[in-house]
């Protein structure tokens, strides 16, 4: 794609972006003094840092002024109890973690601190997820149980749950019924017939004194039951110190064993890798013994000869070797020479005597996973009266396909 | 310190004119933290194509990391700019948000275009933090949460500088022996017994004289010799045809689920995606064909990924330009018999088809599409089901 179009699908989007905001923005603006209400988004200064936001998604039933919120963010991942919100919505691309839900009274929301509002369809599609949630059956799609795996997921899980504590950590709760938390719930309001606290007092009052007769009789028996406990819990107590001995026994044998077990991996492990050297040994002979078709070579002439673009040899991926044929242009041959091949890094990286062939080259073959790909330098050397003369070199960049 | 992006984040207002010399240096800005993340991740040596960019050699083509700054700052700053001017309304400056956008937005790309390496990536970083969570290792160095950057150990408060590695690239090859093919193709429970090899694999290194080691020196011998094994699968044998009866299905379905370069292409490729993985959850096939079917699917798309022809100018209808893998190296690989492959290429060529038409269109996208609608095809695949 050319930079023009580029620029101008950025330019389209931007505006589309803007007026979407813009609309988003004025629909935030006309709700300003109202008070929280399902599909609102707001942001708390308790979880700033965990850039959240959080969405009212329904409301309770019994109370109007109970809102149930989940949390959202602007990572991608979408798990199976999570809906993402499209791009062009108008509160731009987020992720509802529907499965971190709160309660909160409405008194707990900051209006200043309105952010935006879910459209009914996202509010439903919510309210829905929560509902399969709640059902307790495999939820979500195949892709998003993966999701759900990946260690990045639960990275994000392990924020959301930091996130949830903060919140309901920075605020007074009380428990409304068996299991149930609902952490920032007020008082509810009294009935036209005075507080229902001084009319359940009034009520238990009567109850408790005609119950009075039957509480000694009760204390009685408590005392036996208390007693009958305390002879159980040392039963009890005794039998799990004879557990922890034997659980102790046998942790000290099943040490033994692993360190048995051990012991013997180690021993398989070096005659496993003994028999695998003794295999590639007998497979590289076996590979030497066979003709070598289709081998790629280079032909390479001294630096000073050519100047230009540096030699270079493409080997393919089936090719275990590759020749390289060096021409010499010393006029006074030697009766041996010595090849070196090096890099930047490393100037004598692999290096060996030969002898010439023909009437003025010298030749070698060179297995594939010798070199990796890269520029390389080969130093000819010249060799006799017991000293090594630098003949030639030659620049040459090798290519692995 | 400057805010830029924050400052830009604020200045996105409807009406407003944007300020070219603000907007000029968030670009800047964005792609020298782009290129910092990618190199982290061992992005930056990667083919483009790995991150959704075809046509392009490297990233030394400007116009390939020009493409990717262009999708990453529609990922940040246009597709999420109501969640970040939200955050600033309790947040000084969202600087690490956009920092924290690029990140997800690499994941993201990567998690679509490569699924093989991103594969591979998961599952080790899975088993590394399975053995931490075991006490068999232990974080020395870098992120806590395991990345390219962390240094693990198996004695705690052992030297980080000590963990060489040394000699990991034959041992990795040999984990793979083991691990392959289920490394790239598995999902759900398989996946977890991968998960739980390879940590064994590497609560073995001790064994091997290996003290400690840098993730990312294994993530990137896992990945190059996974890759290596991927692509040689693509040689052809001698004495074997590159193109068999019904290899047709195969050519189209693997032409179908590489990504192209066009941004509606790319929309409408991860829609196909979705639509064919949820069309195979709900199969109406036996447990049997259906894992096979998966396992074909997952292999397909890591094969279209890796083909060295992905996002390439190579001719679309011709098959032969995808170097088709023989059935007898695709069977060897999966551990599917050579002789359903055809009816189960055939499945799945089918049931791409009908997510294309569903997505532009011609035909109603139904949850209960795969059940009705392989037809003579799923009879085909039942019938063959083994005893």
């Amino acid at each position: 794609m050319n930079a023009l179009s580029r620029q101008e699908r950025l330019r389209r989007r931007t505006e589309e972006t803007l007026a979407g905001y813009a609309r988003a923005q004025a629909e935030r603006e006309r709700r300003r003094a109202e008070p929280p209400r399902p599909g609102d988004l707001f942001v708390f200064a308790e979880t700033a840092e965990f850039a959240l936001q959080w969405a009212a998604i329904d409301r309770d039933p019994e109370d109007e002024q109970c809102l149930l919120v989940v949390p959202a963010d602007l990572n991608p991942l979408v798990g199976s109890a999570d809906v993402a919100t499209p791009a062009g919505s108008a509160c731009g691309a987020l992720s509802l973690r529907c499965g971190f839900e709160l309660w909160l009274e409405a008194g707990d929301f900051d209006l200043e601190m309105r952010t935006g509002f879910l459209e009914p369809e996202l509010l439903e599609r919510a309210r829905r997820k929560r509902a399969e949630i709640a059902g307790g059956a495999p939820i979500g799609s195949a892709r998003e149980r993966e999701t759900d795996a990946e260690p990045e997921y639960q990275d994000v899980v392990k924020v959301l749950t930091e996130a949830r504590t903060a919140l309901v950590e920075s605020r007074p709760r009380r428990v409304e019924q068996p299991g149930k938390v609902l952490p920032f719930r007020s008082p509810t309001r009294w009935g036209a017939l005075g507080s229902p606290y001084a009319i359940a007092a009034s009520v238990l009052l009567v109850v408790t004194l005609g119950l009075s007769g039957g509480l000694v009789w009760q204390f009685q028996e408590l005392g036996k039951v208390v007693h009958e406990l305390g002879v159980r819990e040392q039963a009890h107590r005794q039998e799990l110190a004879e557990r922890a001995q034997e659980r102790q026994r046998r942790e000290q044998t099943h040490r033994r064993v692993i360190a048995g077990l051990k012991e013997e991996e180690e021993r398989a492990e070096r005659e496993y890798r003994g028999q695998l050297a003794e295999l590639e040994r007998r497979l590289e002979s076996e590979r030497r013994r066979q003709p070598l078709v289709d081998l790629p070579f280079a032909w390479l002439t001294p630096e000073g000869e050519v100047r230009g673009e540096i030699k270079t040899i493409s080997v393919p991926a089936a090719a275990s070797y590759f020749a390289l044929i060096i021409e010499l242009s010393d006029p006074q041959p030697y009766p041996a020479y010595r090849l070196e091949i090096g890099d930047d890094a490393n100037p004598k990286l692999w290096s060996s005597e030969l002898s010439k062939i023909g009437i003025s080259e010298v030749s070698v073959a060179l297995p594939r996973r010798l070199l990796a790909a890269g520029e390389y330098r080969l130093r000819l050397y010249g060799l006799g009266d017991g000293q090594a003369q630098l003949v030639e070199e030659y620049p040459l960049r090798i290519e692995l396909e | 310190m400057s805010f830029l992006f924050t400052e830009y984040v604020r200045s996105l207002e409807p009406g407003e004119p944007q300020d070219p010399d603000l907007f000029a240096a968030v670009w800047e800005k964005l792609r020298d933290a782009l290129i910092a993340e990618m190199r982290r991740r061992s992005l930056w040596g990667a083919p483009p194509s790995y991150l959704g960019i075809c046509g392009a050699a490297g990233w030394s083509d400007p116009d390939a990391l020009e493409e990717l700054v262009t999708d990453c700052y529609a990922f940040i700053f246009l597709d999420r700019l109501p969640g970040l001017k939200a955050q600033l309304q309790v947040k000084p400056n969202v600087e690490g948000l956009v920092f924290r956008g690029i990140h997800n937005f690499l994941y993201d790309t990567q998690k679509r275009h490569d699924p093989l390496g991103f594969g591979v990536f998961g599952v080790l970083q899975s088993a590394v933090r399975q053995a931490i969570a075991a006490g068999t290792l232990h974080v020395l160095a870098g992120a806590p949460g395991v990345g390219n950057d962390t240094v693990l150990g198996f004695a705690p408060g052992s030297d980080p500088e000590q963990a060489r590695g040394a000699g990991l690239a034959e041992l990795v090859r040999g984990w793979n022996d083991d691990l392959l093919p289920e490394l790239v193709t598995a999902r759900g429970k398989v996946r977890d017994q991968v998960t739980t090899r390879l940590a064994t694999h590497l609560a073995r290194l001790p064994l091997r004289g290996i003290e400690g080691f840098r993730f990312k020196d294994v993530i990137d011998r896992l990945k190059k010799d996974v890759r290596a094994r991927w692509s040689a699968i693509r040689v052809q044998s001698e004495g074997e045809t590159a193109v068999e009866d019904g290899d047709e299905d195969f050519a189209v379905i693997v032409r179908q689920v590489r990504p192209d370069s066009g941004v509606e292409e790319r929309e409408c490729f991860e829609k196909l995606l979705a639509c064919v993985a949820e069309a195979l959850e709900g199969i109406d096939e036996p447990a049997r064909t259906r894992a096979y079917l998966e396992t074909l699917w997952a292999f397909l798309r890591s094969h279209a990924a890796e083909s060295p022809e992905a996002g390439s100018a190579a001719d679309p209808a011709d098959p032969k330009a995808y170097e088709l893998p023989s059935r007898r190296k695709i069977a060897e690989l999966l551990g599917i018999p050579r002789d359903r492959l055809p009816a189960l290429l055939a499945s799945l060529g089918h049931l791409v088809e009908e997510c294309r038409a569903a997505i532009s269109g011609k035909s109603p996208l139904g949850r209960n599409m795969g059940k009705h609608s392989t037809g003579n095809r799923s009879s085909a695949v039942r019938g063959e089901e083994a005893p």
